[in-house]
């Protein structure tokens, strides 16, 4: 049994999407049926090797697989309390999302490749999440852009050409730039696997100016993905794809991926320790809350729904990289906890914009008036989605920024503070005005609708699990707890 | 027994060869019957050469009398395995993609001979028999191009033959620099005699420049992509990934094997000098290029390059314990071209026939239209950019990590343009295949098969990048390490 666990758990859960992505394709375009079921029962088995996955690192097991690719080269998996958060908010997101694309995507014409990526997609995702080392880690953060193309490219037009070209020229730039710093630093430093608190041969390094030029190769490498300024410009372009992908991929996995990754950076990496002696906090700290402000400064301008989601997404995902960036268990707390509360938050918001879309053509925001009336159950989401990302007691969010603020100020940084207000505020200033005009104002079209339940239900899901983790922030297994768990093996 | 072995994956070819002279009904019966007797045969080699304590097997005479030596060592094998593979796999889809039969037969004859001096080239022992494969290896692949029986044929068919005979007249002449000064041809004599002297030196210069010719070495890279563009898509294929691969090898084995002590500093950072510009010239061009087969070929010029950076850096790091690593992933990534490169320009066949041209910018919907060609040209692209899955990520990675050992910042940079060019022509072809498709597009019916194709793209990267580990044990053990 222990065996099994130990070696077997983690291949497993990486083939649980991998096999369904690859059969999908092998189906025919017609069988929707078939395609179906592989895709969800594919999904429901990842969450459900995902659980004993929590149990088993919950105990401290040893989960780890390897595989030596070439000298110098091993593929190693191993499941600790970091990797366990983001592969468990991929695998349940992932779910809701599938069930939200079969819906989503009745009247299209090429849902085998769509779902045949989008499950490989998660493979990636699950694959970099278990990353034992920054070799495996930079192989599925490669896989993943990918393993993502076809899906921004997927509906064909001039204009979904446009944004994956404009996809691909930032994220290969990143890949490459992520790859040399990475290379450099394994030859400097020796096997990269990563070490809660750090590398010890890392931090024995006796150069640290060359620490430093690689540090800042790896996060413009992994920037990009994260939508830090000035490699943020992909993520509005992006949008172009059908909604599930700007859904679960632009707001969760793949600019998850790129804050996973500067998270794995600084803790098991470089170790917070180091990193603050070397003086890069303050760098990464300052381009964050570049970041958070100019995000929602953006956002603001925009008159296109899901383009203001985006820039919002850019502000919002920059939490995660400023709760890294301030020594103290508290603020690692705050961003790590914003991990999962920004994506359950964010998809929310993603899918009810996607159903908006698709049920009544609303894709500008002077087009929402009213929604409240024609479509409540998706406006209760989104409104929950909305005060989630303000920061509104008691949805997810405040907890963040509760967090993130104590740390800072634990820290000596008190203009930290200064910028969640901000931030909130400018916040309130572009989602407010939405939920008025969705609730208070009266509707330009009257037209009662019946839209598909796959459409209704993933928002809302969703939406009460925004709630939930903000209510039941301090119960067991709650986002909260697990974050302070990883903060806590992290300073000990 | 080790006799039979060696002397088969020679002979068998050129037996297939001659009988298509004679009986060209059955040239193509009997040509796809070699190539997998060929194949099994080198398995069985491969295997011995894995597991026999000693590493290196030497023939004795040739039956017909000619005293030909021939040796396998731990990499010569994984060349051959490689050709072997790909004898098969161009065999079967040269089988459906030529019709008519006076290019049947020909083409039979040629391919025959060509694998024949591949397969000596690899296992030759004494460099008069290499010559006299090279030879074989140009007149076989010059005939193959001037199958298309187009007139650019004829144009790039002729510069191919004048180039490739005074690149075999400066290597002869190199040669037989030698055998004047040593008196000996052997490679293993050879290898103790050469000394830093005048003589030597420009043996080795010339030798050096010959195959540089024959390799399409930036600067004398102008004849490949024409060449490559108008042969038919088999052959290109067999041009790409083997002929040049067989060039680039001997290229190796004089700086690694035979004038090792002639390696100097110098010489092998002006060799890495025309590698980078290789790797820059070559993805530059393939990202302008308006037809596949320019962009495939160009990409050809620019992989050579990359094969040539090893030089300087395995140079470097002679000695330490990154040589090995470096050599396996040189050895790697020439394998993982041969077959990704391979899988493109048959791809690009099928392309061909289906539309009746490769122009780039007609493909709009490719991938909707031919969904499994386009797969597997985007597997091939990934494994040449050299981005994971596959021996591409893996050989690059290593590559890296020498120039940046050696804080060759120069070779770093051009790694690093050179791979995002790649991605760029790569996508750039995928983004058009996966636009929508225009109105009144039709296609012809293809009987090509995809297969081959898409065998070759999964060799390169999934059995590449996952199971290559091997290639280092048997690299290690070659003769080549110090």
């Amino acid at each position: 049994m222990n065996e099994w666990l130990a070696h077997g758990l983690l291949p497993l859960i990486l083939l649980s999407s991998l096999i369904p992505g690859l059969t999908v394709f092998l189906l025919k375009e017609s069988n929707h049926l078939a395609r179906n079921v592989l895709v969800i029962s594919g999904a429901l088995l990842t969450v459900l090797l995902v659980g004993v996955l929590i149990w088993g690192v919950y105990h401290e097991y040893n989960l780890e697989v390897r595989w030596q690719l070439a000298p110098q080269l091993e593929l190693l998996f191993h499941a600790d309390a970091l990797s366990v958060f983001f592969v468990t908010l991929s695998s349940v997101l992932w779910l809701l999302t599938t069930i939200y694309a079969v819906g989503y995507l009745q009247k299209d014409k090429k849902t085998n490749r769509f779902f045949g990526f989008f499950s490989l997609c998660v493979t990636t995702t699950v694959g970099l999440a278990l990353a034992g080392n920054l070799f495996t880690f930079v192989l599925f953060y490669e896989l993943l852009t990918l393993a993502t193309f076809p899906l921004v490219i997927h509906k064909g037009s001039a204009e979904a050409v446009q944004g994956a070209k404009t996809y691909l020229k930032y994220t290969l730039f990143g890949g490459v730039v992520l790859l040399i710093s990475v290379v450099a630093l394994q030859v400097m430093v020796g096997p990269l696997a990563f070490q809660t608190g750090g590398i010890d041969a890392l931090k024995a390094y006796p150069y640290s100016q060359w620490l430093i030029l690689v540090f800042i190769g790896l996060i413009v490498g992994l920037g990009v993905k994260c939508a830090l300024f000035p490699l943020h410009g992909w993520l509005p372009k992006a949008m172009v794809a059908p909604a599930p992908v700007s859904a679960l991929l632009h707001a969760v996995a793949v600019v998850k991926a790129g804050a996973f990754g500067i998270v794995r950076v600084v803790y098991d990496v470089y170790g917070i320790e180091l990193a603050q002696q070397l003086g890069l906090l303050y760098g990464l700290s300052a381009i964050a809350a570049f970041t958070i402000i100019y995000g929602s400064l953006k956002a603001l301008r925009q008159t296109n729904l899901k383009v203001r989601l985006a820039w919002s997404t850019v502000s919002q995902v920059s939490y995660i990289v400023l709760g890294a960036a301030i020594f103290g268990a508290t603020a690692t707390v705050g961003g790590l906890v914003h991990l999962v509360h920004q994506g359950i938050t964010k998809i929310t918001l993603f899918l009810a914009a996607g159903t908006y879309a698709e049920t009544l053509k609303v894709t500008e925001i002077r087009q929402m008036d009213g929604l409240g009336r024609i479509m409540p159950a998706t406006s209760i989401a989104f409104t929950i989605g909305a005060l989630g990302m303000i920061g509104v007691p008691p949805v997810a969010g405040f907890v963040t920024k509760w967090y993130l603020a104590d740390g800072a100020i634990n820290a000596g940084m008190y203009w930290v503070p200064v910028v969640l207000m901000i931030s909130a505020l400018l916040n309130a200033a572009y989602f407010m005005p939405l939920v008025y005009r969705i609730w208070f104002k009266p509707p330009c079209q009257t037209i009662a609708l019946s839209p598909s339940p796959l459409l209704i239900w993933p928002p809302l899901i969703t939406a009460m699990l925004a709630l939930a983790a903000g209510l039941f922030a301090a119960a067991p297994y709650s986002p909260l707890e697990w974050a302070q768990l990883i903060a806590e093996r992290e300073y000990r | 027994m080790n006799n039979l072995l060696l002397s088969l994956p020679v002979f068998i070819p050129l037996m297939a060869a001659v009988v298509a002279l004679l009986i060209p009904k059955q040239g193509a019966l009997l040509g796809r019957l070699a190539a997998f007797l060929t194949l099994a045969i080198t398995v069985q080699l491969v295997a011995e050469v894995y597991q026999s304590t000693e590493l290196q097997m030497m023939a004795g005479n040739w039956p017909a009398g000619l005293a030909i030596k021939l040796q396998v060592d731990g990499i010569s094998a994984l060349f051959l395995l490689m050709s072997a593979v790909l004898y098969v796999v161009l065999s079967l889809y040269a089988n459906q993609y030529f019709h008519r039969l006076t290019q049947r037969s020909d083409f039979w004859v040629l391919w025959g001979f060509l694998f024949t001096s591949l397969h000596a080239l690899f296992i030759s022992g004494d460099l008069f028999n290499l010559y006299f494969c090279l030879e074989l290896l140009s007149v076989s692949a010059v005939g193959l191009t001037l199958l298309s029986a187009s007139r650019d044929a004829f144009k790039a068919a002729g510069r191919y033959l004048i180039v490739s005979l005074l690149g075999s007249l400066l290597f002869l002449a190199g040669v037989a620099i030698l055998i004047a000064k040593f008196g000996a041809a052997d490679i293993h004599l050879l290898k103790e005699l050469v000394a830093n002297d005048s003589q030597s030196w420009l043996a080795f210069l010339l030798m050096n420049a010959g195959l540089m010719l024959k390799a399409a070495l930036f600067p004398v890279h102008f004849w490949l992509p024409a060449t490559h563009a108008v042969a038919p898509a088999p052959v290109s294929a067999a041009l790409s990934a083997l002929v040049v691969k067989a060039c680039l090898f001997l290229i190796m084995r004089l700086w690694l094997e035979l004038f090792l002590p002639l390696l100097t500093h110098q010489s092998a950072m002006v060799m890495g000098s025309l590698g980078t510009l290789a790797i820059l010239l070559g993805a530059w061009q393939a990202l302008i290029a308006k037809r596949l087969k320019h962009l495939a070929a160009w990409s050809t010029v620019s992989q050579v390059g990359y094969l040539v950076l090893f030089i300087p850096l395995l140079h470097n790091h002679q000695g330490s314990e990154l040589y090995e690593p470096l050599l396996g992933a040189m050895v790697l990534m020439a394998l993982t071209h041969a077959f990704a490169k391979s899988s493109l320009f048959l791809c690009i066949g099928r392309i061909q026939h289906a539309y009746g041209h490769d122009e780039i910018e007609g493909l709009q919907g490719l991938a909707r239209l031919m969904p499994v060609t386009c797969f597997s040209i985007a597997l091939a692209g990934l494994a040449i950019i050299g981005l994971p899955p596959g021996g591409g990520f893996l050989s690059k990675w290593l590559l890296l990590s020498g120039a940046v050992e050696m804080k060759q910042w120069f070779y770093t940079i051009a790694i690093a343009i050179g791979t995002l060019g790649a991605g760029a022509y790569l996508f750039r072809l995928l983004c058009i295949a996966f636009a929508n498709q225009p109105p009144g597009v039709s296609l012809q019916r293809v009987t090509l098969s995809e297969s081959p194709g898409l065998v070759l793209a999964i060799g390169a990267t999934l059995v590449l990048g996952f199971f290559a580990y091997p290639i280092w044990q048997l690299v290690g053990s070659a003769g080549w390490s110090l």
